[in-house]
């Protein structure tokens, strides 16, 4: 597993053996390569082995993401990657939940129609009320994220 | 369809492997964690689990 890299290719690895033994490595890539190298390592009895494998995949270092957010116990001067600041990703999420609450209230939507199908007309609307609260919840949402776009 | 926290091997705070997950591949024994922002986390080992109201996933790393 990948975890973090730096400008140099450098990264840690985690892997778990056959016995539990769960390993973390950290090394550097300072070239190009097909991902194919060997990692030697102690385990707690002495033992020094290395593995060697590959990774049948292609990325490049500078693609591949952190494995967590910031705020989320990385160390983001030391991580080596262009991060976007906490401020823009956090108002990708909010696009992201603007758009998926519009999805959920039209799913609603659905759902209440169905219901008057079958005749549920209070049943229906009610919830068509809760669909217009609910899209008014959100153009709250969606008038605060283009503010904060602005 | 909402974004999934992935962890390793079991649901916890420290297995976290990556949050806000808008896509999972899985291809040649590798599994593909991409988040909102395109970051990307690749791990040796096989998706076991997806709880899609509890959105979240389970990863297994591969035994070396």
């Amino acid at each position: 597993m990948h975890l973090e890299h730096d400008e140099n290719g450098a990264h840690t690895h985690e892997h778990t053996h056959a016995d539990g033994t769960v390993h973390v490595h950290e090394h550097t890539h300072p070239h190009e390569h097909e991902h194919g190298h060997s990692h030697e390592h102690t385990h707690a009895d002495g033992t020094v082995h290395s593995h060697e494998h590959t990774h049948p995949h292609e990325h490049t270092h500078e693609a591949a993401g952190c494995g967590v957010h910031c705020g989320e116990g990385v160390n983001c001067a030391e991580c080596g990657h262009e991060h976007v600041s906490p401020r823009q990703e956090l108002i990708a999420l909010m696009k992201y939940m603007v758009g998926h609450n519009a999805s959920h209230a039209n799913e609603l939507a659905q759902l209440a129609k169905q219901l008057q199908e079958l005749g549920e007309t209070t049943a229906y609307e009610q919830i068509m009320l809760a669909v217009s609260d609910f899209e008014k919840g959100n153009l709250r949402l969606s008038t605060v994220l283009a503010a904060m776009n602005a | 369809m909402c974004l999934a926290m992935v962890y390793k091997t079991e649901q916890k705070a420290e297995n976290l492997l990556l949050s806000n997950v808008q896509r999972i591949d899985c291809k040649d024994g590798m599994v593909y964690l991409t988040d909102l922002m395109e970051r990307q986390v690749v791990i040796e080992g096989e998706l076991v689990s997806v709880d899609l109201v509890g959105n979240t996933a389970i990863v297994i790393p591969r035994a070396v």
